[in-house]
């Protein structure tokens, strides 16, 4: 029995670590599912995105025809700055809620502190569709919330809180809160409380000591949170639709309905290349921004690199 | 000795904040658990009869059924399929030197940095164009795919932190590199594998957007139903749907009370950098 | 005839351009306990690895019990290992600590059981068997991981400064339980250390190395009293060193150093080097100091007149350093054993060089080469292996006239 154990283990020994492929045997299956199922797909899509639609079928051709009916048309030009305004409102709201709650994480001793940290995060682990859901029947015109309001006779006709920007934002906001969070708590984390005690030694008074030493250090944070935020909520598909209603429209939803209605493959595919550009495009320009604005704290964090 | 009243103020003003953001995070769960006992067909507050009959409803109803057990059949693959490959891969960058590791790390992360909308985009099309669209592997394959990197960068962090010398007393013991691996390694990482097996899971198990464009009618998953059926009415019917679908979220989350207060701080840090 | 347990020949290690072992040439015989000494960075810890396999030579040849083991891994070579921090296995009991070597050979369970129970007592611990290591004094851990490493009986124990994690009252403890153990079982035993007196207190051998080679292999009291070169001889304790020129005057040996000092050296011995520039030593115990109006004249040796410059005392002594008067650029170490502290600073106090104290004469580190490679030389040459041993555990400057 032993004798065989043995032999065993040591033939699996001989594969994973022993021989000169040990390296590649442990890294082929990780590696197919990189590239078979990640790489491979998506320079796939990319050759989708210059074929060409016709009615009968697709096209395989070279062409950039999509990319620039998609850009020429009025529709998804004002859809995609419905889009970009979305997310640039929704990681604002974002930023402005997370970086307070970041600094009581990191800064506030707190005896139910854990609660907090527990709350933040079963986003994480509560699906978004049946947080979406939830927030559909608080918003609904017989919803939670109106029926409160109107039960305690603070408004007499519902309000309008779903299937507009207002109730998008909400969802989106309660997904993306913890995403903004966590960058900013690690960066304040880095950050001594020792730094915040010494400008006050110096004279400081409580906000100047965070306006120029805590908040520049947690920048780094900020930018991450807001980048993230703000990829996650431009290519968000589920809020929109569920909570914006059969008239709101994102660059996904359109993205959807050309893949599912209309099999406009190839379109779709141009989409989404094209949002993820604009997604690149903002993450620049907001790297860009804090650079200009901590140029000081932007400095070292390059010299890193 | 009382503390001074801009002191105190400014405890009331966190307290009231924090209570706020709590809210705000748990309301649109609550009021899915608390809608899902609602007597009567429609949503209406305030809830006049409180009743179980859409649990019944729910569970009696086959589809329900079987998508929650296609999606906790596929959430346990995933699992399974997604610690090994993420085991193997942090063993691989742990322990060998070679050129292009640092991009090859990159590499396995980036799944998390690409929106979801285009892997599932990019899935649908190449699947399409290998004839497995729409099929129960389709859907297992691109699960997989998405959880991977969460195994492999818990594996990562926490291998550093194993001492080469446990591992090599061992091989002076007699345990050949197998076995040390199975008998010293993987037990001293298994918090993180167990950590990464739990994000697997609910990956798999959360997932919408992806199982969207790779599911049919016949092969698909609870969250979807969930939101083809909220897409068209929602009533109390679903509320129970998903309140029978969060109670196993919440018996992993409590079930794992002890592993997560000790450890999901840390991994939420590490959770999207 | 001593059977030989490990034999190192040719051992060389490179780790990039850094040579951590240089030709090393090994042989430990069945029982033995030997010791590595040498400051940090000198390759102690890599030879010890490559006997153990963990670390694959980059040229040379290791054997354990007659078998060449160059090319084994670790789990083949029978061999126990204890390492610096312990490496315990933390997230097992004591016991399956203990146990892991013997269910790794496939024992059975009542046969691991009362070999476990064996070595617990052997340590002297009977009762922690279901503690985790975290749960153990540093001191424990130190037997549990003697003790794990001695459970599959194997030919060779390596153990890695396992003491220098502990206090200094318990490392003492643990040398003599060390010693104990080893005794009782009769195992060959590696030991490194950078610790001088633990090597000294518990080796049968002890091999000094500096920088990837051995400087000199032998015993205790070889090595502290024939030193083969300076440089083992202010490393394994203080020592006096003296630059000068010999000069053979009336059949004795002088030494003159640049300063002006002039020490007599014991008579015949190496006067064929007469003309020679040397570098002599003599041990801070060795020299002698005297009261102040102390007749010193029929004193045999160098006497000499200094004023104190600094002493400390440290409890069984006192250390004093003293300047010459006749040489101020040089001053001289002195441990003094008398009870109290007899002279203080800027006290002049006459003392003496003991002709027969002297302890070394070397000129500079070719000759130490020169021993070892007609050391390597005489090995390469096949004696017997009894014969390689007592030629490698010779004092370097018999090995010199060994050679003319
Ligand atoms: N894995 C390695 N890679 C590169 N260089 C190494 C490695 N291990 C050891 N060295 C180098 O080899 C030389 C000898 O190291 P070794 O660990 O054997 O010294 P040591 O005598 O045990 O020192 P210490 O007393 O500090 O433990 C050193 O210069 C060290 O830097
Ligand atoms: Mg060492």
């Amino acid at each position: 029995m032993h004798g065989v154990t043995r032999a065993l283990t040591d033939a699996l020994s001989y594969l994973l670590f022993r021989n000169r492929f040990a390296l590649a045997a442990k890294l082929a299956l990780p590696l197919a599912v990189i590239v078979a199922l990640f790489a491979a797909p998506l320079v796939f899509l990319l050759r989708v995105s210059f074929w060409e639609y016709t009615p009968t079928g697709l096209v395989p051709a070279f062409s950039a025809r999509n990319y620039v009916y998609f850009l020429s048309t009025p529709v998804y030009r004002a859809t995609m700055l419905q889009s970009i305004e979305l997310a640039l409102l929704v990681s604002l709201v974002c930023l402005v809620l997370g970086y307070p709650l970041a600094l009581i994480l990191t800064r506030v001793r707190m005896k139910y502190g854990f609660v907090l940290v527990f709350v933040l995060i079963t986003p994480l682990f509560v699906s978004v569709v049946v947080r979406t859901f939830g927030w559909l029947v608080l918003l609904e015109r017989q919803g939670l919330v109106n029926a409160a309001l109107m039960s305690l006779g603070l408004i007499d006709r519902p309000l309008v809180l779903v299937n507009n920007m207002l109730g998008v934002s909400l969802g989106l906001v309660n997904v993306a809160l913890v995403f903004m969070v966590i960058p900013i708590v690690a960066a304040l984390a880095g950050v001594p409380r020792s730094l915040n005690e010494a400008a006050q030694t110096l004279g400081a008074n409580r906000f100047s000591a965070w306006w120029y030493v805590t908040w520049p250090l947690s920048a780094p944070g900020v930018l991450a949170g807001f980048i993230l935020v703000f990829a996650i909520t431009l290519s968000a598909f589920v809020q929109p639709r569920i909570l914006g209603g059969a008239a709101f429209f994102v660059i996904p939803i359109q993205i959807w309905r050309q893949v599912s209605g209309v099999l406009n493959w190839p379109l779709g595919a141009a989409m989404g290349f094209s949002l993820l550009c604009v997604s690149f495009a903002i993450s620049y320009a907001a790297y860009s921004l804090y650079r200009y604005a901590f140029p000081d704290v932007a400095r070292p964090v390059e010299r890193q690199r | 000795m009382r503390e001074p009243w801009p002191r105190r103020l400014e405890r009331y003003l966190i307290n009231a904040y924090v209570l706020f953001i709590c809210a705000f995070i748990m309301a649109p769960i609550l009021v899915v658990v608390l809608s899902s006992f609602q007597y009567g067909q429609y949503l209406a507050y305030p809830i006049e009869r409180y009743s179980l009959r859409w649990y019944t409803e729910a569970l009696f109803r086959p589809e329900w059924r079987n998508a929650l057990t296609q999606s906790l059949r596929l959430a346990v693959q995933t699992t399974v399929y997604a610690t090994v490959a993420g085991i193997l891969a942090g063993l691989a960058l742990h322990y060998h030197d070679f050129r292009g590791k640092q991009a090859l790390s990159v590499g396995f992360l980036s799944p998390l940095l690409m929106p979801e909308l285009l892997t599932g985009l990019a899935l649908l099309f190449y699947f399409a164009n290998f004839g497995i669209s729409g099929t129960y592997t389709a859907l297992l394959l691109g699960h997989v795919l998405l959880a991977l990197p969460y195994v492999i960068r818990l594996v990562l962090t926490a291998l550093p932190r194993v001492s080469r010398n446990a591992e090599e007393a061992a091989m002076t013991l007699g345990a050949n590199e197998f076995v040390t691996m199975m008998k010293i390694t993987l037990p001293l990482i298994s918090p993180a594998i167990r950590g990464g097996a739990v994000f697997a899971f609910m990956v798999s198990y959360n997932n919408v957007l992806l199982s969207l464009f790779l599911s049919t009618p016949r092969v698909t998953t609870l969250p979807v139903k969930i939101y083809q059926h909220v897409e068209f009415v929602a009533d109390p019917t679903i509320a129970a749907v998903s309140t029978i679908f969060l109670i196993l979220t919440f018996a992993l989350m409590v079930a794992l009370e002890r592993t997560v207060k000790l450890e999901v701080m840390p991994v939420v840090e590490e959770y999207r950098k | 005839m001593p059977e030989v347990a490990v034999r190192l020949v040719g051992v060389s290690k490179r780790f990039g351009t850094t040579v951590a072992v240089d030709h090393l040439d090994l042989e430990i015989a069945r029982g033995e306990f030997f010791a590595i000494l040498g400051p940090s960075g000198c390759g102690k810890t890599t030879t010890l690895r490559i006997v153990a396999g963990l670390e694959q030579p980059t040229a040379g040849e290791v054997q354990v019990g007659g078998n060449v083991v160059t090319n084994l891994p670790p789990y083949r070579r029978n061999i126990g290992m204890v390492f610096q921090d312990y490496a315990l296995f933390p997230h097992m009991t004591v016991v399956n600590n203990i146990a892991f070597g013997l269910r790794m050979k496939g024992w059975p369970a009542s046969r691991i059981e009362s070999r476990v129970k064996a070595l617990l007592d052997l340590i002297r611990l009977p009762h922690i068997g279901d503690r985790f290591p975290n749960q153990l004094s540093g001191g424990q851990q130190q037997r549990v991981a003697l003790a794990r490493a001695l459970a599959p009986e194997p030919a060779v124990l390596l153990l890695d400064e396992p003491l220098s994690n502990l206090d200094l009252k318990l490392r003492q403890e643990m040398r003599l339980e060390i010693r104990r153990i080893q005794r009782e079982l009769g195992v060959t035993t590696i030991f490194v250390t950078h610790d001088q007196g633990e090597a000294l207190s518990l080796s049968d051998r002890v091999m000094v190395m500096r920088e990837g080679r051995v400087s000199q292999v032998g015993s205790p009291v070889e090595l502290y009293e024939h030193p083969g070169n300076s440089w083992v001889a202010s490393f394994l304790g203080d020592a006096n060193l003296f630059r000068g020129a010999l000069r053979s005057d009336s059949g004795q040996t002088l030494l003159t150093t640049e300063s002006g000092l002039a020490f007599r050296l014991p008579a015949g011995q190496h006067a064929e080097m007469t003309n020679a520039t040397a570098t002599v030593a003599i041990r801070p115990e060795s020299v002698r100091l005297f009261a102040e109006d102390a007749d010193i004249d029929g004193q045999t040796g160098s006497t000499f007149v200094g004023y104190v410059e600094n002493f400390a005392y440290v409890g069984a002594g006192t250390r004093y350093v003293v300047r010459f008067e006749k040489a101020p650029s040089q001053e001289v170490l002195v441990d003094i054993s008398e009870p109290g502290v007899p002279w203080r600073d800027g006290t002049r106090v006459p003392g003496c060089f003991p002709v027969e104290r002297w302890i070394i004469r070397d000129d500079c580190s070719t000759w130490v080469e020169r021993t070892q490679s007609i050391a390597r030389r005489r090995v390469a040459l096949g004696l017997s292996p009894a014969a390689r041993l007592e030629l490698l555990a010779e004092p370097p400057h018999r090995l010199e006239l060994l050679k003319s």
